[in-house]
């Protein structure tokens, strides 16, 4: 095959979720494109490779590779040329991809990140694509929903729902995506209603299945904070049927949802399963953050099933990831949660 | 305001320009012989006489001449070109015989009219004696450096001129004839004129380049590579043929049998038939290090020193074009005659790896004829995978700074690994596997958790290991810590990059590259550190050493604990960083002062 042949399979093999095998495939490709003289070419494979990498877990390698495409980008060799019409469509991906992936690493901060941003619109304006803004918007509404600033994540995503509803082709997340991140940050905002319009609304359309499983996994979480337990047990049910073979990731959501729901329905026995589940998919993992939901579902369960030294042994691994990731992000939140589940267990 | 003329402080100037302007002295006799040569071309397109320059030494008087048999200088000339700097005879008249007779206006190398100023680079002294054709007085010329010179009529029988250097005392070494015939066949062998040192029978230079004739066979090409390196073996040529702004571009190339460092490979360059330099920066692609020859094109423009050419588009299209002669030249051999590109691709896999990153069709080429490092020797991808006993498909690689680290594990297993340290190797290997899944499946065997080298650890041995493991965990750094079973049992412990430390790595490396905006590094200043799960320390359970650790169980006391220290640091050896590479230093100073601390044993005394 063709390096042209072989970007493609690529590409293939990410829409169908095969992220790993997208790796192998690309990394060769876009390695050899970046010594060569192809420069839009050697931009275009390595932020398939970089998507993959993000999607496989390797989040620092996938920063890495987006970085050297944007550097590539602002090379006064490359600049006129990459910012040519014809060209500027990956070269705002570039953009993209690295907050895409900086909101993914646990060590990043959020400033930064949106001042990446802010030059990310500052090159639209540059090119006279200003409409192509709902990129930019989805990914910055991401990066607060990562910072626990829902408000902010709500308005960036309302914004770019509707840029990308007048702007199907433009660079970034499909309009369903958004969707889901917005129905995600209204969840978390409190506004459990106008979360349950935006599910609802998308699940009386065909979704893929990657969609579907984040809808039913929001629509469960809003279910629970609304007290329907059942509703919640039904749509993780759904969840974890759909995860079925995608990455951990996804699986540890749905079975993430499940030890809750499940708990809420005295289904205990499929609650610890999920819980092990999470436990899996966190070592597979291997980030903080995930860490972090495995012992916190791990201790729901031990609790429930009345085993005390358990939960209290995953309690304290729990602080200690807890403590990493507040000094990280600068909040007390994980923190928070140990101390409000340590008065639990004493009591 | 007014307008002045620059004034120039002539004495000592000539000295010192020729000190400055030229690399090294030799290039005395290429200005000497390029003069006299322009001198026979011009009296050619007069009367069909001239044709010879002789060199001629001599030990009693410390002087070499420099005689031809060319047009000669009137007075006129003389003080007009000779005593000008700056103002070129020949120069001049090339523009006028560029409409009329473009040919011979071509021939002629002059440029500048600085050459004379080459003398005084060995000489204190210059004397010309000179007749121009078609007149009967001669003139003999004298200059010292200074700011005057001396011109007076003399006898002189034949047309031509004659050029005397006085050298000076720590020169001396020019009047060696061997030293002559060298600088002659080095800079003027394809000069069409007869070259004699020292009144020798034949001339010294070879008067025409191989190319000259249309017809030349690869056996002249492969004759005139060995003449002219005489120490190396070629394994094939690459014979040139392009043109470069309507000036043809001729050369042979050969791929020899030794490996070439980096700038040590010459590629001697000739305009105008004269050598001008043996490593001109830019004449090839930056890959083409492992090619040696010569190479003669006349679109090149040489600076006013003539031992470089200028950086021009025409310098790049003669580089474009050697390295596109290499590779289809490449391509060529690779399918007509493989044992002879197998021997290339020997010793220069590290540039043609580079090559073959670049050109997906040589890529495709070379695949399977590639050899590449591994624990059974070199051996091409197909080769090794074919002698792999676990696998029709599969082959083991490593590449990354555990490399080192896991090879005697390998070696002691007896299973076949590719070491693809070298640049571009990893990349070939995954390359190859893209474009044949079939026939390929790489697994990269140095990094943590890869699986193939490491057994687990039964539950007994385990606890019966915990306090080495707990001690390890204490000494950790920027690392896991495990328990692992592996051959040699020699090797206590063995610390693997994770794919997060890699990741880490790499992007480190892109945060700190100087190409990268200023809004990136901000936004990456905290991330891309070696967290604890950038690489994971194997305690060997098999290594007695460890066993005898953890059966004293005094690990928290010395010098235990400084022992497991040096055996950890000795697993970190490959991938540290100074800080950490002092302290174990530290370390192993330690476990060996208490070694020889420990009171020595009586010798036994025969009774």
């Amino acid at each position: 095959m063709s390096s042209d042949e072989l970007l493609w399979r690529a590409k293939a093999l990410l829409s169908e979720g095969r992220f790993a095998e997208a790796v192998a495939v690309v990394a060769p490709v876009a390695a050899r494109a970046r010594e060569g003289d192809d420069i839009v070419f050697a931009i275009a494979a390595t932020l398939t490779e970089s998507q993959a990498l993000d999607l496989t877990g390797d989040v620092e390698l996938a920063l890495a590779r987006a970085t050297w495409a944007i550097s590539a980008a602002h090379a006064p060799e490359h600049r006129e040329r990459l910012s040519a019409k014809e060209n500027a469509w990956n070269t705002t991906m570039t953009f993209l991809l690295f907050a895409n992936a900086a909101a993914d690493h646990e060590g990043m901060a959020l400033e930064p990140v949106l001042r990446v941003l802010d030059e990310a619109e500052r090159f639209l304006e540059r090119i006279g694509k200003p409409e192509w803004r709902c990129g930019v918007q989805s990914e910055r509404a991401a990066l607060y929903m990562r910072f626990h600033r829902y408000d902010e994540a709500v308005l960036n995503d309302r914004a770019a729902l509707e840029g990308k509803r007048n702007n199907p082709s433009a660079p970034g997340h499909s309009a369903t995506s958004i969707e889901r991140g917005l129905a995600h940050a209204l969840t978390h905002s409190g506004r459990l209603d106008e979360a349950t319009e935006v599910l609802q609304d998308m699940l009386s359309r065909p979704l893929k299945p990657i969609d579907a499983l984040a809808v039913h996994t929001s629509l469960g979480q809003n279910a629970l904070k609304r007290g329907d337990g059942a509703l919640a047990a039904r749509s993780a049910d759904e969840a974890r049927e759909i995860a079925r073979g995608m990455s951990a990731g996804q699986r540890m959501a749905a079975a993430g949802l499940a030890v809750d729901a499940y708990l809420a329905v005295d289904r205990v026995d499929d609650a610890r399963a999920a819980a092990e589940e999470v436990a899996r998919c966190a070592e597979e993992l291997g980030s903080a953050h995930a860490h972090f939901a495995a012992r916190q579902d791990g201790f729901a369960v031990a609790l429930r099933l009345g085993d005390r030294a358990r939960a209290a042994e995953l309690l304290d691994e729990m602080e200690g990831w807890a403590e990493k990731l507040d000094a990280r992000s600068g909040t007390s939140t994980r923190m928070d949660a140990v101390r409000e589940r340590r008065a639990r267990l004493l009591a | 305001m007014t307008s002045h003329a620059i004034r120039i402080a002539l004495d000592g100037v000539v000295k010192l320009l020729s000190q400055n302007l030229y690399g090294e002295p030799d290039a005395f006799l290429r200005e000497m012989i390029q003069n006299a040569h322009d001198s026979i071309t011009k009296r050619r397109g007069i009367d069909d006489g001239g044709g010879r320059i002789d060199i001629a030494p001599d030990r009693a008087r410390a002087t070499i001449a420099i005689h031809d048999d060319g047009i000669g200088l009137s007075e006129e000339e003389i003080h007009a070109h000779v005593s000008t700097i700056g103002r070129s005879g020949t120069g001049e008249l090339r523009e006028t015989l560029r409409a009329g007779d473009p040919a011979r206006a071509a021939s002629l190398i002059g440029q500048f009219g600085i050459g004379l100023l080459s003398a005084f680079l060995v000489a204190d002294r210059v004397t010309i004696v000179t007749r121009r054709l078609g007149e009967d007085a001669a003139w003999r010329w004298e200059f010292d450096g200074g700011t005057q010179y001396e011109l007076a009529p003399t006898e002189r029988a034949a047309v031509g001129t004659t050029v005397t250097l006085h050298l000076k005392p720590s020169m001396h070494e020019f009047m060696s004839v061997e030293r002559l015939e060298g600088l002659v066949r080095r800079y003027a062998d394809f000069l069409p004129v007869e070259i004699r040192v020292a009144g020798a029978a034949s001339p010294t230079n070879a008067m025409a380049a191989p190319w000259d004739h249309e017809a030349a066979s690869d056996d002249t090409l492969r004759r005139f590579f060995a003449r002219r390196f005489p120490k190396e073996r070629a394994l094939t040529h690459v014979a040139l043929r392009g043109e470069v702004l309507g000036e043809p571009l001729r050369g042979v190339l050969a791929i020899t049998d030794r490996t070439i460092e980096l700038g040590q490979g010459r590629i001697d360059l000739y305009v105008r038939r004269m050598f001008v330099s043996g490593h001109q920066p830019g004449l090839r692609p930056p890959w083409a290090t492992f090619v040696q020859g010569v190479v003669a094109c006349d679109a090149l423009a040489p600076t006013a020193s003539r031992d470089r050419v200028v950086h021009d588009a025409a310098l790049a299209e003669v580089s474009r074009l050697i390295g596109q002669a290499i590779f289809e030249h490449l391509r060529a051999i690779a399918a007509r005659d493989p044992a002879t590109l197998a021997g290339a691709l020997r010793w220069h896999s590290h540039a043609i790896l580079a090559l073959c990153a670049e050109h997906e069709e040589l890529f495709r080429d070379l695949a399977d004829l590639m050899p590449l490092k591994s624990t059974l020797g070199a051996r091409t991808i197909a080769e090794l995978v074919r002698e792999n006993p676990d696998g029709p498909r599969l082959a083991y690689y490593c590449h990354g700074p555990s490399a080192q680290q896991v090879l005697p594990l390998c070696s002691a297993r007896g299973m076949p690994v590719l070491d693809l340290a070298e640049p571009y190797a990893e990349r070939f290997v995954l390359a190859y596997a893209s474009a044949w899944p079939e026939r390929l499946q790489p697994f990269r065997i140095d990094e943590a958790g890869a699986g193939g080298l490491l057994a687990r650890v039964p539950a007994a041995e385990a606890m019966r290991l915990r306090p080495v493991l707990r001690a390890a965990e204490a000494l950790a750094r920027r690392e896991r810590v495990e328990l692992a079973a592996f051959d040699p049992p020699g090797v206590a412990a063995v610390r693997l990059e994770t794919r997060r430390g890699r990741g880490a790595r790499e992007l480190r490396a892109a945060v700190e590259h100087l190409g990268t905006p200023s809004f990136l590094s901000a936004a990456l200043a905290d991330v891309g550190g070696a967290g604890a799960d950038s690489a994971i320390l194997y305690l060997n359970a098999a290594s007695p050493l460890l066993v005898a650790l953890a059966r004293r169980n005094r690990l928290a006391k010395e010098p235990d604990r400084t022992v497991l220290g040096v055996l950890l640091d000795r697993a970190r050896d490959a991938d540290v960083d100074a800080e950490e590479r002092a302290r174990a230093f530290e370390d192993l100073s330690r476990a060996l002062e208490w070694a020889l601390s420990t009171p020595e044993e009586e010798p036994d005394v025969e009774r």
